[in-house]
């Protein structure tokens, strides 16, 4: 550091403000090549793949959606339906992404619903996965996702959302409402079937 | 024999509302408009604005950017050259000055009587509009707030005004949380070399901020030379012009500075780098508390909470040319939720702020695939002041002409002006009611 008069002059802090409850939380003990965005850069080649991560089985009757997710943050994007217009995905985001009621509300928005209360928020059920507790939701309504121009009408939406303070797994289920319901029990086989993938010793 | 001398406190009170000081005033007050509007090509709008129109001397004049905001340098380049005295009178100062000269000269001094009402009346409003522009300056607020679909706030981030911010990490997800702030006033004449302590009772460290850049970005020390490396970084200070040439808006501009936090207890330092686009805050650590540290734009409170429902953009017809962005939102406050529709030019005004839509981002600029909004949020006590102001001028000035005219074309001045102005006024709200 260059010599500077260090302590020589001193100043008290007299001004001081409450932060909102609807401020996000803040990212702790974050290292400096992250907050200035430099290991991006630098470790992009050595990134970990993160489908490595988990290990799921695929329902019968579904497979894999060929073509590649435009926004890159699928890490898992499947097809089912005789002419493949159901489609279920797995995406996971760092921390709260958002956090569960913006995220459950946004599916909301999606399906042309209105938005969730609180109350309706916390009274949402909750299904077993990753050894915890998911948050589930179901809706119907017309579904419109990211980038389409029209609505799909009569469309269903199942979801599950899991959020730790590392990261949010999404899964996500749509399609028309009577396919979804055919393959509600698979949705919920293909959701206990996302484990992490442990290396053996 | 000769006249008695004037007083004094006569003669100032003719020089203050003389037409020769209205002239002069004038003069330089559209000589400082063409001088700031020049140095804005290279300094920016609002570095250009605070330097020519709100002080109260310009404290120098930077001949070679004006020279090559004439595009002059083509044919001699003069280089950096400065003109570095005080000798004009700032923006604040003219202002202040024009508004005695007209308050004296327009409305004391004025003759009073039903040929001058006009006026008197015009020159009441030019003086609102100069105290609105006042109040405007002393007290209006402008600043963003950004929402994702589903998120709620009821804060937002000033665009100018940065400050520092220490707080306390609480392990209680629900407990309250504070900041303490300091203004960039207390800092930015940090350049490197200098530095000053800032304390509070309440912190187990004092903090020191020293070498503060306006614009800049942390760089990483790859050879481990730089004797002002911090965990391996540097601030390396950028320049503030664009490809082009353009001075970057203040709201690209990135400031920095370094940060050394001292134990009370212990002596022990810290060290960090506070960049104000960085992607966390700096953490200090002191025993089983934790500090964040962040260089910031200033954060404002709203009385009500906007929560995004929705927002859509409308693209012209065949194009992918945006039309309009429109969001759907609820204002929550004490407890009442309300659905507004916030559209460009068409904000949410509710305690004295207003809310327009500004941008829109379907998820593809921020990668996240959520559309979102950004707001910009004005709390202006004069908000509609020149509006009112304009009105008035208008008014007056058409009563002046209308009893111009009746007089010359012999009729009763009063009867016929009175007359015209209501017709007019009632065709007019008539014309707004209809477009509106």
């Amino acid at each position: 550091m260059p010599s500077c008069d260090r302590l020589g002059k001193s100043e008290a802090i007299t001004e001081s403000r409450e932060i909102s409850i609807h401020a996000p939380r803040p990212n702790v003990d974050i290292p400096s090549a992250t907050r200035f965005f430099d290991d991006a850069r630098e470790e992009q080649p050595q990134r970990p793949d993160f489908r490595s991560l988990l290990t799921w089985t695929v329902p019968e009757g579904w497979s894999e959606n060929p073509e590649p997710d435009p926004m890159g943050m699928r890490l898992l994007d499947l097809r089912f339906g005789p002419n493949k217009e159901g489609e279920c995905y797995i995406s996971l985001m760092p921390g709260s992404a958002g956090g569960l009621d913006a995220n459950v509300n946004r599916w909301r928005t999606q399906m042309d619903q209105p938005a969730y209360t609180a109350e309706e928020l916390a009274a949402l059920p909750k299904k077993p996965f990753f050894n915890r507790e998911a948050t589930f939701v179901a809706f119907d309504g017309d579904f419109k996702g990211f980038g389409a121009d029209t609505a799909k009408t009569g469309y269903r939406m199942l979801g599950l959302i899991h959020s730790t303070e590392q990261a949010t797994i999404f899964v996500k289920l749509t399609g028309p409402k009577e396919l979804v319901e055919q393959n509600t029990a698979a949705f919920d086989a293909f959701c206990q079937s996302i484990k992490p993938n442990v290396p053996r010793q | 024999m000769s006249s008695p001398k004037p007083n004094p406190l006569a003669r100032l009170l003719a020089f203050l509302s003389s037409f020769g000081l209205a002239t002069i005033v004038l003069a330089l007050l559209l000589l400082i408009t063409f001088l700031g509007t020049l140095e804005q090509a290279e300094y920016g709008l609002v570095a250009s604005q605070a330097r020519y129109f709100e002080s109260f001397l310009v404290d120098r004049i930077d001949i070679g950017a004006c020279w090559r905001a004439l595009a002059l340098n083509a044919y001699w380049d003069i280089g950096n050259a400065t003109f570095p005295l005080p000798i004009l009178p700032g923006g604040y100062t003219l202002m202040a000055v024009l508004f005695v000269n007209m308050f004296l000269g327009g409305i004391i001094r004025i003759r009073k009587s039903p040929k001058t009402i006009g006026v008197i009346i015009s020159h009441f409003a030019i003086l609102f509009m100069i105290a609105a522009g006042a109040v405007s300056y002393h007290f209006a607020v402008e600043g963003n707030m950004s929402l994702r679909e589903g998120e709620t706030s009821d804060e937002f981030l000033s665009f100018h005004d940065r400050v520092i911010e220490i707080e306390k990490v609480q392990a209680d997800d629900k407990a309250k949380r504070t900041a303490l702030v300091i203004d960039e006033s207390k800092y930015r004449d940090l350049s490197a070399g200098k530095g000053r302590t800032f304390t509070h009772e309440s912190l187990p460290f004092d903090l020191m901020i020293t070498n503060w850049k306006k614009h800049a970005q942390p760089r990483r020390d790859r050879d481990g030379s730089r004797g002002d490396a911090i965990d391996g970084y540097f601030i390396q200070e950028v320049s503030m012009l664009d490809d082009s040439g353009g001075a970057l808006a203040d709201e690209q501009l990135a400031s920095a500075c370094a940060a050394i936090v001292k134990d009370k207890k212990t002596g022990a330092e810290q060290k960090g780098i506070l960049w104000e686009f960085a992607a966390a805050p700096w953490t200090v650590t002191f025993g089983d508390d934790k500090y964040l540290i962040s260089l910031v734009h200033r954060t404002y409170k709203l009385p009500f909470a906007i929560k995004l429902d929705k927002t859509e953009q409308e693209k012209h017809p065949g194009t992918e040319r945006a039309r309009r962005f429109t969001s759907w939102v609820t204002k929550l406050e004490d407890g009442r939720e309300e659905k507004r529709v916030i559209t460009m030019n068409e904000p949410v005004r509710s305690g004295g702020y207003a809310v327009f839509q500004q941008t829109f981002d379907d998820g593809t600029r921020s990668r996240s695939g959520v559309k979102s909004s950004g707001f910009q949020i004005v709390e202006n006590p004069s908000d509609h002041w020149p509006l009112i102001s304009c009105i008035i001028v208008a008014e007056g000035l058409l009563l002046h002409f209308l009893m111009m005219l009746a007089r010359f074309i012999k009729v009763g001045p009063w009867k016929f002006s009175i007359s015209l102005i209501l017709a007019f006024n009632a065709a007019f709200a008539l014309a707004m009611w209809k477009l509106l």
